[in-house]
């Protein structure tokens, strides 16, 4: 299982990296956010991954953190590519009315914010459909394999729709640890490796 | 029979399965659109080549007649003319003074007349000089007086684009000749930035916006605006002219 771990992290740590090479291309476009992110991204999943190895302390409250750091971060580039206006707002509302809930039906230091999360989600799910249905109404189109975003948001896509159903089914109460990680990891290698994809594209544009 | 955990891991296996499902899913329908639209793109690049060579060709026609008008009415005539004249001149050297004037006219009408002759004129000249030659004959042929207004710095206009512009232009004047009746004819180029405007505006008699417009030539006009992303506003009034505005963005 520790082997999942590295790998996720190494490609995690080629993403970050092909953030570094390509930042002239990134840097005065929206994708520009991705290379902190990555970084914030790569150095949470080591102290978890260290923390999960080496001690029994419970870090779960790190991963309540960085999914409520990601949404920030997705909702500010969706916004960007998107112009969602009003609706950030409406979003933001739904998501931190999420997160309050979790925090005094759970306790949010020892355990996943996973009302939040899922939330998350769907709303990513959303806004990964909608750049979808636009783009292929654009001319732009012709050339989506060039277009860094088709490539991230791709990742995103294809991430949440195996994720959602996948959640629901940890809640249901089966002992599915295992195989859990298992699919988390191959979602996340797919997740990453499509940022990486999105860096080349954004360096080739 | 499936145990409950065997059930929860076919269950993983199939949400898993979405993965590459979902991904083959949206490369076919990405790759559908791509090829709907390079089929259009394509399309419509060869109408445009189609209209392109169509508008080459009645410019050329055009010509060909206002050469057969010039020559009969204008050449002609002085041609005749001075024969005439010098047929009953009896060595008056008053009489082949007037001739020799009359021949120097005819002379000068043929070198202007050979301009337009030349089937790669408008490549040459340009759009301006192109639309400057086209009104000043209109004069020489006493068919109105006109005015040609140039504002602003003019830029470089593709080929393609100057050929349909200078058509749309050709078939407007074609058609204050025939149905207007006006004896003015204004025409002002705007270059702003990037933008090409073109005004041609007459004292005819005008049409009827809501019952002609679409009957006395300026479905061509039209046609060939939209060929070129070009924005076309016609106003006209029953014996108030006609104003005809081109606006034109070029990247």
């Amino acid at each position: 299982m520790q082997n999942f771990s590295y790998i996720f992290l190494l490609i995690q740590l080629l993403a970050c990296l092909a953030a570094i090479f390509k930042w002239k291309s990134i840097r005065k476009t929206p994708l520009w956010i991705f290379l902190p992110f990555l970084i914030y991204s790569f150095l949470n999943e080591v102290t978890t991954t260290a923390l999960y190895s080496f001690t029994s302390i419970n870090f779960r409250y790190l991963y309540n953190i960085y999914c409520i750091v990601s949404f920030f971060v997705y909702l500010y580039w969706f916004d960007r590519i998107l112009k969602l206006k009003l609706w950030k707002w409406i979003v933001t509302l739904v998501f931190l009315g999420a997160v309050v809930y979790d925090v005094i039906t759970s306790d949010s230091l020892k355990q996943l914010i996973k009302t939040a999360l899922l939330v998350q989600a769907i709303i990513l799910l959303i806004f990964s459909v909608i750049y979808f249905v636009r783009l292929l109404n654009k001319e732009e189109v012709v050339h989506y394999q060039l277009i860094p975003e088709f490539w991230i948001i791709l990742g995103l896509l294809v991430f949440h729709i195996a994720f959602v159903p996948l959640f629901l089914l940890t809640g249901l109460g089966y002992n599915i640890q295992k195989a859990y990680t298992i699919a988390i990891n191959i979602l996340n290698y797919i997740l990453y490796s499509s940022y990486i994809l999105g860096f080349y594209v954004a360096g080739k544009r | 029979m499936l145990q409950e955990n065997d059930k929860i891991l076919l269950i993983i296996f199939l949400i898993m399965l979405l993965v590459p499902l979902s991904m083959v899913l949206l490369f076919i329908i990405f790759n559908n659109r791509k090829n709907k639209l390079i089929q259009q793109q394509l399309h419509a690049q060869k109408q445009f080549e189609r209209e392109l060579a169509e508008s080459q060709i009645e410019i050329r026609e055009e010509t060909l007649r206002n050469i057969s008008w010039e020559l009969h009415d204008n050449i002609g005539q002085l041609l005749t003319l001075a024969k005439i004249q010098l047929q009953n001149s009896d060595n008056n050297p008053e009489i082949i003074k007037e001739s020799v004037g009359i021949l120097g006219n005819a002379l000068q009408e043929v070198r202007a007349l050979s301009k337009s002759i030349n089937s790669e004129s408008l490549k040459n000249m340009g759009l301006l000089e192109a639309v400057h030659n086209e009104m000043e004959r209109l004069e020489r042929m006493r068919f109105l007086k006109s005015e040609l207004k140039i504002k602003g710095t003019p830029f470089f206009i593709p080929d393609k684009e100057e050929i349909i512009l200078f058509r749309i232009l050709q078939e407007s004047f074609s058609n204050v000749i025939r149905h207007s009746r006006a004896t003015e004819l204004k025409v002002e180029f705007m270059y702003n930035d990037t933008n090409l405007t073109i005004q041609c505006e007459d004292n005819g008699i005008g049409f009827n916006q809501d019952s002609d417009f679409e009957g006395i030539g300026l479905k061509n006009i039209k046609t060939r605006a939209k060929m070129i992303d070009a924005e076309l506003f016609v106003n006209s009034k029953v014996n108030q002219g006609t104003k005809i505005t081109l606006k034109k963005t070029f990247k």
